[in-house]
């Protein structure tokens, strides 16, 4: 007994030292598959958003850094009271209101319809997502066009009624064409994801269901809708934040012919808007940076309340 | 059940059409001669033609911008698929410490907005005097923290035997990951390919204020010119700009469209 257990030993140290070799050797490997993206993300990513929270308490201006000034939460308590700061906050937050609940209803009955029999299935699919990869820098500039007075749905939109006028130099207007841009853009997208939860609904739920005589709506509403649950979560989730984000339609939008971000009378102003101008038009950098910090709380806030979401359905 | 079919393929031809018109519009729009004629549809050929492209050609900077915007995202796109997935394969198997913190963090920056991002870096870029140059349009966007996670997920269920079987045949740990667990992530490659592609060609903030002269500037940010007075006021030569712009978006698009929907599904599972 003794004597095995010192064998053993003997050749536990032996083996340890050769182990610990190739330990390190595979450290060695580690550390070289990870240099790049962790030395690139940490100055490009980790470390600018430190910068950033820094800058935010500090009347910053690009052009003279040295000179900073450290406010303390001086950009803070401005912005809160900043109408112009608060007029975006609300914009988008009517946007996502309006917007959210529309996207998603017309994605699942899009992909509702797509699950059925139905002949040309994947023509319709490449359809409904090519806007989603289309540059919304292109689609912004085209639908000002097509909005524009006489355009062509303008045109077409008099018909029920609305004025013949460029939808972005009018207030009521402005704000609908940013709408009706973000939805065109994405329901696409969210089509597909739609699809692919129908998909994995599997089929003899609704054989049961038929057999117990529901009826078309009924299966609907008690099996597709209850099981789609995480898939309308993930559909909300995600279009909250693109919507929270969203910039470059608003803003060709809005500046189309030269006029400032966010024209008509800021109408069409988002946060992140009014960050980017705040910064690289009138070069309030710690001003903007601190609106970015209110954005970024806005949108951990949401990341917060689906993870939530996600446990409590998972202890449920 | 036969009035059903119709209104189904009804509802789906309208979002269908919907969905096209701005394409078809601005397709029509840029071969149009006179502005004025925009909105109008005509049967008379000689209101068309291709004065439009030629002189956004000829005009503008857009021969620098499709150069630029190549260069910059195939670089960026190249990087991306290198150190992410070395980054991923390391995190999925090699035998590291502090590995977790690593991934946490990898999670971490991944739910920051960008636009956080915009003026520490801008600031970066004019100290390091790098503003209109490439390496400030690629050096920040060579990794992403999505591209990782993805590359990750990949490598753990990749089937270990292969690697044994390569140790056993004398290959190095790097070896292995060049040779063959990196040639075998095609699918996984693919997917990541096509989002850092689109993303960073469809990329608008970041570029408009790292380039400021007009050789320098990007795709999105040429036409954005383009369209706000900056070379023309005219519709029908913005409308050419945008074709011009979008073409390579679509070809790409329909290449790889069968992935595209694949990935965006995976996206969909991210959460």
């Amino acid at each position: 007994m003794q004597n095995v257990s010192t064998q053993t030993r003997a050749t536990n140290v032996k083996g340890k030292r050769k182990i610990s070799r190739t330990r390190l050797k595979e450290i060695g490997t580690g550390v070289f598959f990870m240099a790049p993206f962790l030395l690139i993300a940490g100055i490009f990513i980790f470390y600018p958003i430190l910068y950033s929270l820094q800058i935010s308490f500090q009347n910053f201006s690009y052009l003279n850094p040295s000179a900073a000034e450290w406010v303390g939460l001086e950009n803070y308590k401005k912005l809160l009271q900043d109408t112009t700061f608060l007029t975006a906050i609300w914009n988008t937050v009517k946007l996502l209101i309006i917007v959210l609940p529309i996207q998603t209803i017309i994605s699942l009955v899009l992909a509702n319809i797509l699950n059925s029999k139905i002949k040309g299935k994947s023509f319709f699919r490449i359809v409904f997502y090519l806007p989603y990869i289309t540059s919304p820098i292109a689609v912004g500039a085209v639908m000002v066009y097509l909005f524009n007075q006489d355009g062509l749905v303008t045109r077409f939109f008099t018909l029920f009624g609305l004025e013949n006028v460029a939808w972005y130099t009018d207030g009521d207007y402005a704000f609908y064409l940013i709408v009706l841009i973000i939805i065109w853009t994405q329901i696409g997208f969210y089509t597909v994801i739609y699809l692919s939860g129908l998909q994995s609904i599997p089929e003899d739920l609704y054989e049961a269901a038929r057999i117990d005589g529901a009826s078309r709506l009924q299966q609907f509403l008690h099996i597709t809708v209850p099981l789609l649950k995480p898939t309308t979560f993930l559909v909300l989730f995600m279009g909250g934040l693109a919507t929270l984000q969203i910039f470059e339609q608003p803003y060709v939008v809005s500046t189309t012919g030269g006029a400032l971000p966010g024209s008509p009378g800021d109408s069409t102003l988002t946060m992140v808007m009014y960050l980017y101008t705040q910064a690289f038009k009138y070069f309030e950098m710690g001003y903007a940076s601190a609106a970015a910090f209110i954005i970024f709380v806005m949108i951990f806030s949401l990341t917060v309340l689906q993870y939530l979401f996600f446990e409590r359905k998972n202890k449920g | 059940m036969n009035t059903k079919r119709i209104l189904f393929y009804l509802v789906l031809g309208l979002t269908a059409f919907v969905m096209l018109l701005p394409f078809i519009w601005t397709l029509y729009a840029s071969f149009v001669k006179q502005d004025l004629n925009v909105d109008t549809f005509s049967f008379d050929l000689a209101q068309y033609g291709i004065d439009n492209f030629v002189y956004i050609i000829t005009q503008s900077h857009i021969a620098d911008w499709y150069k630029n915007s190549v260069f910059v995202t195939g670089v960026i796109t190249i990087c991306n698929l290198l150190f992410n997935s070395m980054a991923g394969y390391a995190l999925a198997r090699v035998r590291l410490p502090g590995k977790n913190i690593m991934f946490f963090f990898t999670l971490g920056i991944m739910m920051v907005p960008v636009q956080i991002l915009l003026i520490p870096i801008f600031v970066m870029m004019a100290k390091m005097g790098w503003i209109n140059t490439y390496f400030a349009l690629i050096v920040p966007f060579m990794v992403n923290p999505f591209g990782v996670f993805l590359m990750r997920q990949f490598f753990v269920g990749f089937p270990s035997e292969l690697e044994e079987a390569a140790k056993m045949d004398g290959l190095s740990r790097i070896a292995i990951f060049f040779r063959i667990a990196l040639p075998l992530a095609k699918p996984a490659l693919i997917a990541q390919a096509i989002f850092i592609f689109v993303w960073n060609w469809n990329s608008f903030p970041f570029p408009s204020i790292l380039a400021t002269e007009p050789d320098m500037f990007t795709l999105p940010v040429g036409i954005y010119q383009i369209t706000n007075t900056a070379y023309t006021s005219s519709i029908t030569k913005s409308m050419a700009g945008v074709v011009l712009m979008t073409i390579p978006t679509l070809i790409f698009f329909m290449v790889f469209q069968k992935h595209f929907m694949k990935s965006s599904i995976n996206t969909g599972v991210k959460g």
